[in-house]
């Protein structure tokens, strides 16, 4: 396992901050906005900055929280049990893999097509994870085929094609299966 | 009452056209379905079928996405009795006495028993609501623009304060949410936040925010799954069908009868649990299960395989369907993930939940109740029917199933209008979404932020307009100081609360 673990009270700290930071980002864009003419016309930034300042402030009362609490416990530190509790743990490698392949197969849509990225995103990671080839490459072909079949000919979703037909009805299936 | 009569016979026809019969079937397959799969919730169901109600008019979609929320909360209870593993959040009191049941050679019984109580909650709750709506209507005429903005953000307090452990994240997430719904061209001049990026200029679309906040952390989850995780949960899989082959002991109509007085407390609990934003199916079912427990003669063999032990949490898990709903559709209040996504469904067809959506579309509010009648009709039927068949889900590992999830995903997402930009909004997204569940932020909030900031910004905007920008005047309508009064008591309450435990 290649866990990454971090204490939560110095997670909350990084987010509250981050959050800050977010926040000051996000109120300087919205000064650059056109300001309302109609009188009574509270314009476009205006709900954003209510959203901003709402952030702002619990991000603040987090960081306060976490502050104060850390004060409390100087000294007097909690069992294992319960410093495992505030821990969190992600598995960094199996998430980023995870991230990869799925971003790999929206740029593969864009650039090799719907069927090719499909076919390669699930023969790759399948495989990857069960190791029996063949039975992975029957399985990718067919799933992309039902894919295409469900989503291109059925419900009609003009997905990013380069090798299969576009306008595929299923009337034109039939006909191919039956030309008589 | 005549308001209910007016509007009944509109909502029958509705729900019999078979179009409409057609989605409650194919919701309840699919949401059986869902709610069998590991990690996969009413909420995860209903944002991964959201994108097939593009295809769909008002009501068919309204219908097919109650149908699938209904029938993958039942869903949730066949790996909870099979393997010990729920299947939604909800289902984790069946656990305790279906299991048990299961491990005797009762698992059939066991079945049975979730899905005969979990219709009858499901019906006694939408019978309840089908005669309230009248009420709910009266409420309606009451509210103008100031106190719809009152209502959002009692709204956003109730869900920020209950949702999660933490308030102060709670809101955070909230704010987040409020903040993304302003992204892209704005009604009152401006495009925001686009980064002069073309794709932003169209905002976000409610669709990827939904796939990406409440469906994709858990698709990568699976995709992360360690083998040996999905290896031990395969073999458990292989074990309970053996069991299941072997039928065991049925269930009479003779037991049905006597274990009304359960199903009906359990009904009574769910629906009222339901119709509190905030608690949810899981508070309803725990309820439930201790009232049970507290009324029942034989307390102690609770835990070791009791049919009331099953029954009462099953009828209040659906009754919490047609409970949540009202008020999501009466106040606009999302009480949860899955009922913000019925909400972005009524939005995506152009409907603005609310109080006046109970005298504006009369019709298809009754619908939506009777509907749910009818989907637990067909769920009833189903479950009979392919109990065996749907109990062999429970085998598919995670670790596969992942990659197919998020194919899924991708394709919902790029469907809602053939922007490649949408399914790489929802990689990026979801992986926010996947830390943030990490850091105990819950999504739903994000999730309920997104689908109100619309309503209250326009709201709060006409409101201003309409007293010449001061803000205090609307403090003078009484009925929306009220509201705002118990936002802000909600918001303390939930402090005072967090602070004690």
């Amino acid at each position: 396992m290649n866990e990454w673990k971090a204490n939560i009270r110095i997670a909350d700290i990084v987010v509250a901050v981050l959050t800050l930071i977010l926040c000051t980002v996000a109120w300087l864009v919205t000064t650059t906005w056109i300001p309302p003419i109609l009188p009574g016309d509270p314009g476009a930034a205006f709900f954003p900055r209510i959203a901003i300042g709402i952030m702002s402030v619990f991000a603040v009362l987090l960081l306060i929280q976490h502050v104060a609490k850390g004060k409390r416990r100087t000294g007097k530190e909690a069992d294992a049990q319960t410093v495992q509790a505030k821990h969190v743990s992600i598995d960094l490698v199996q998430f980023c893999v995870a991230l990869f392949f799925s971003g790999a197969v929206v740029a593969g849509m864009h650039f090799i097509g719907f069927e090719a990225a499909t076919f390669a995103f699930l023969f790759i990671l399948l495989g990857w994870r069960t190791r029996r080839w063949f039975w992975v490459l029957i399985t990718a072909l067919i799933s992309t085929g039902l894919m295409y079949l469900v989503f291109v000919t059925v419900l009609k979703v003009r997905l990013p094609l380069v090798f299969l037909p576009k306008y595929l009805t299923i009337q034109d299936i039939i006909n191919f299966l039956n030309p008589f | 009452m005549e308001n209910v009569l007016q509007n009944i016979g509109p909502a029958i026809e509705i729900v019999l056209q078979w179009e409409s019969l057609l989605v409650i079937t194919l919701g309840v397959m699919a949401g059986i379905i869902m709610g069998i799969l590991p990690g996969f919730g009413g909420s995860q169901a209903l944002a991964l079928m959201f994108p097939f109600t593009l295809v769909m008019g008002p009501e068919p979609a309204f219908l097919f996405m109650v149908s699938v929320y209904s029938a993958a909360e039942y869903g949730g209870s066949i790996p909870a009795i099979l393997i010990r593993t729920p299947g939604t959040t909800a289902a984790a009191m069946t656990v305790l006495d279906g299991n048990p049941m299961a491990q005797r050679g009762d698992a059939y019984r066991a079945l049975m028993l979730s899905i005969t109580s979990g219709v009858f909650g499901g019906i006694f709750s939408s019978l309840i609501f089908i005669v309230a709506a009248t009420a709910l209507a009266w409420v309606g005429l009451q509210f103008g623009p100031s106190e719809m903005f009152a209502l959002g953000l009692l709204g956003l307090a109730i869900i920020g304060s209950f949702v999660g452990q933490d308030p102060t994240k709670g809101f955070i997430a909230a704010g987040l949410g409020l903040l993304l719904s302003t992204v892209g061209e704005s009604p009152f001049g401006s495009v925001r936040f686009n980064f002069d990026q073309s794709y932003l200029a169209d905002g976000i679309p409610l669709i990827v925010m939904i796939i990406a906040m409440l469906a994709a952390p858990e698709v990568f989850r699976l995709m992360g799954l360690a083998s040996a995780e999905a290896e031990e949960r395969a073999g458990a899989a292989g074990v309970s069908a053996d069991v299941l082959s072997n039928k065991g002991k049925g269930f009479s109509l003779r037991e049905f009868t006597s274990l009304l007085p359960t199903m009906i407390r359990g009904s009574v609990i769910g629906t009222t649990v339901g119709a509190i934003p905030g608690p949810g199916p899981t508070v309803g079912t725990v309820i439930a299960y201790n009232e049970e427990k507290r009324w029942s003669k034989n307390a102690d063999s609770f835990g070791t395989g009791v049919d009331e032990a099953v029954s009462a949490p099953e009828s209040a898990n659906n009754a919490v369907v047609a409970g949540a709903l009202v008020p999501a559709l009466a106040l606009g209040i999302p009480g949860s993930g899955a009922i913000a996504v019925l909400i972005g469904v009524l939005v995506s067809k152009g409907m603005v939940p609310g109080p006046t959506l109970f005298t504006d579309e009369g019709p298809l509010i009754q619908s939506i109740f009777i509907g749910l009648i009818m989907c637990n009709l067909v769920l009833l039927v189903c479950g009979i029917v392919g109990i065996k068949y749907f109990a062999r889900i429970v085998e598919v590992p995670g670790r596969i199933l992942g990659p197919f999830v998020m194919l899924l995903l991708i394709i919902g997402s790029f469907a809602y209008d053939n922007n490649i930009a949408h399914a790489a909004m929802v990689v990026v997204l979801g992986a926010l979404a996947f830390f943030m569940d990490k850091f105990k932020f819950s999504t739903i909030p994000v999730i309920l932020g997104f689908v109100m900031g619309p309503i209250i910004e326009n709201n709060l905007n006409r409101a201003m307009v309409i007293t010449q920008g001061d803000f205090l005047s609307l403090l003078q309508r009484p009925l929306t100081l009220i509201i705002l009064s118990l936002a802000v008591i909600t918001a303390v309450t939930a402090y005072h609360r967090a602070l004690k435990y």
